[in-house]
């Protein structure tokens, strides 16, 4: 760790420049500057390829997002575990080929060569029937994975069958923007394994319905002790509101969570991470090949503060590039 | 805790030593090694530190003047799609938003090129961006970008009232069919005869925001493009090739298109536009000095930086080169995890 060592004498000077701000972890110095002259490239044949994919121009268009799909690209990038590949279009959604608007041949990644999709999308979402049989047999009958997040519940609600694959509906946020404890209900799945047994977040919690406890392995749950469940618009007065979960889907491995409404939230370590852990579980990367269902699991014990993001390196561009003009 | 130290101290190594050494001692000693060791397959998570009491999550308090920009990738159309195209997307995003210069929205359709986007109902689109709520574009992307007459006129409309446009690399293929595209970018890809030559670039004018990161001449492996239809009339040249490091017999080499300028500025209406071919690999995008490039421009899009862009003619004479290569040297190959983007489909 010769960069650490060097690095350890100018910790004073960079604690004086970073300011925490709206930062996520990163450091210039964790990706690489060392090829000035550009084009050092190789090719990685083991590595993986994920579809970033957030189509939403038919919903609420959360700001979130963009800075969802740079955070997933990033932390594939630099475990070098998976190359992203961001798409609010459909177009690769296909074992068929791509072609272009002009009918044109275009050479670029489709299903055929994706192992994962990670999926922001919102609301109904423009597939043809082959696209969409497509898109099940990738996860049903390839055993690929697909991680949804947040609106993903929310994404073909006239579509019973993806409803069926992703394991839940979205009903609403009844209580919009709290303050909340989460129970972490399985501490033995890798996407939440490191998490404490219950921890507090500010998020929109979501309300997801046809969540089937018995074919679902609920890992996160929102605890409703404290919250008004005589709202009209709540479907479940018994409290049990599952925000992630994972699920077989045929061969493929299938994992949902409502967490990150706003931008920040992707901000959070642990937030970050239960995504990437969900991604590499379905990348079949990380063992834990069965399904655990079982039902509504107490919470434990008092709920626990997650780490905040670390302090932004953002000042310290701005320090650098006010030097030259 | 000692983790957070130590990428904090990555942090400062970077800035104390980058900004000089790129900008005026190319060829002085560099660190042996600036990042840190990172496991393939892993990430350096932070170890969490107890929070006082506060709960994460919700907005987070922001600078309330951040500028709001538009990365536009539809590379739908045109045979060959980049595998940088979302590597480069991401770190455009991760300047501005931990600088809190800019927030991003990333489309890589064009529905949000109208004043007023809709969904495919007809309804008016919910949230999300569009010409009227960005202050500026980078695009990114390549052939005919299936836009209609309507979106290209607002396209053009949005320039011309003050919207930023920032550039890279393929955008110079894009929308050749489209003439008007020749006056809002200033050129015309004319190929890469050199493939991913060394070639040595000139700065033509480091006073402009971000150039000052480059020596005022260096080599540099890429894929560079020959632009046609270019005028130094009508655009301020900031960098071009010294054609004496090219080979100018290599097929499709168009003397028409000296002086072969690779990274320019002009104006379009009130909107700012800059252009570079910079980079055509992800890994490039990496590359600090690229990095601080595009993030200047981005400020001179945004209008946070001003700079001369009044066209004049390229410089008659080359400066030495260094005596090293650009870079060559400071941390070798191999510093950072995650050296490149493997794909299905091959970067071209």
């Amino acid at each position: 760790m010769s960069g650490a060592g060097a690095a350890a004498g100018l910790v004073g000077s960079a604690a004086q420049t970073a300011q925490s701000q709206n930062g996520r972890q990163y450091a210039p110095g964790s990706l690489n500057y060392a090829q000035m002259d550009g084009m050092a490239n190789p090719r990685r044949p083991g590595r993986k390829n994920l579809l970033a994919w957030a189509p939403m121009r038919n919903g609420f268009q959360h700001d979130s997002v963009s800075h969802a799909l740079s955070t997933i690209e990033h932390l594939g990038y630099v475990s070098q575990l998976y190359d992203t590949y961001i798409h609010t279009d459909s177009q690769p959604i296909t074992k068929h080929g791509l072609f272009g608007s002009d009918g044109q041949v275009v050479y670029g990644p489709d299903l055929n060569d994706f192992d994962a999709i990670f999926f922001f999308g919102v609301r109904e979402i423009d597939l043809t029937a082959e696209q969409r049989a497509d898109l099940l047999s990738f996860i049903h009958d390839d055993g690929k994975g697909f991680v949804g997040v947040h609106t993903a519940t929310t994404a073909f609600l006239s579509w019973p069958e993806f409803g069926e694959m992703l394991g839940g509906r979205f009903v609403d946020h009844p209580w919009k923007i709290i303050s909340a404890p989460i129970i972490v209900e399985d501490r033995t799945f890798p996407a939440t394994n490191f998490l404490p047994p219950v921890f507090m977040l500010t998020d929109e919690m979501y309300q997801n319905r046809d969540v089937d406890r018995k074919k679902v392995d609920v890992v996160l749950r929102l605890d409703t002790r404290h919250l008004n469940l005589n709202q009209p618009d709540i479907v479940d007065k018994s409290g049990d509101f599952p925000l992630a979960w994972a699920k077989s889907y045929g061969k493929g491995r299938v994992f949902y969570s409502a967490l990150g409404h706003d931008r920040a939230t992707w901000d959070i370590p642990d937030i970050q991470r239960i995504c990437f852990e969900a991604v590499k579980w379905s990348l079949g990367l990380s063992g834990h090949p069965s399904i655990a269902p079982h039902p509504e699991r107490p919470a434990a014990s008092a709920p626990v503060n997650l780490a905040g993001p670390l302090p932004a390196c953002g000042p310290a561009w701005a320090v650098e590039t006010s030097k030259g003009k | 805790m000692k983790l957070k130290m130590t990428m904090l101290g990555v942090a400062a190594a970077f800035l104390t030593v980058i900004p000089f050494a790129a900008a005026q001692q190319p060829a002085a000693p560099a660190p042996a090694s600036v990042a840190p060791k990172v496991a393939p397959g892993t990430y350096p998570w932070p170890q969490g530190d107890p929070t006082g009491g506060r709960s994460f999550g919700g907005a987070a308090p922001t600078p309330s003047n951040m500028k709001r920009v538009l990365i536009w990738a539809d590379t739908r159309n045109g045979i060959a799609q980049h595998d940088m195209v979302s590597h480069a997307a991401a770190v455009i995003e991760e300047m501005g938003y931990e600088t809190g210069t800019y927030y991003s929205y990333i489309r890589t359709d064009s529905n949000i090129i109208s004043y007023h986007p809709k969904m495919t109902t007809g309804q008016p689109a919910s949230g999300g961006p569009s010409l009227a709520n960005v202050d500026a574009i980078f695009f990114l992307g390549h052939r005919e970008v299936p836009i209609d007459a309507a979106q290209k006129a607002e396209l053009l409309q949005f320039v011309k009232n003050g919207g930023g446009f920032v550039a890279a690399h393929m955008a110079l293929t894009a929308f050749a069919s489209w003439p008007e595209w020749d006056n809002l970018l200033g050129g015309r890809f004319d190929g890469h005869p050199w493939g991913q030559p060394l070639a040595t670039v000139i700065v033509e004018d480091p006073d402009f925001p971000g150039m000052q990161f480059f020596p005022r001449v260096f080599s540099f492996r890429d894929e560079f493009y020959q632009a046609k239809d270019f005028s130094a009339k009508h655009s301020r040249v900031l960098m071009r090739m010294d054609p004496a490091s090219l080979d100018m017999s290599a097929r499709g080499v168009n003397p028409a298109d000296a002086p072969y300028p690779i990274t320019w500025a002009k104006t379009y209406g009130k909107g700012r536009v800059f252009y570079s071919t910079f980079a055509h690999d992800a890994g490039t995008w990496d590359n600090p000095a690229v990095r601080r490039m595009y993030f200047g421009a981005m400020q001179w899009a945004l209008g946070l930086k001003d700079a001369d862009v009044t066209p004049r003619p390229v410089s008659t004479t080359v400066p030495p080169p260094p005596a090293r290569g650009f870079g060559r040297g400071r941390g070798g190959r191999g510093g950072r995890p995650g050296p490149g983007r493997p794909g299905p489909a091959a970067g071209r």
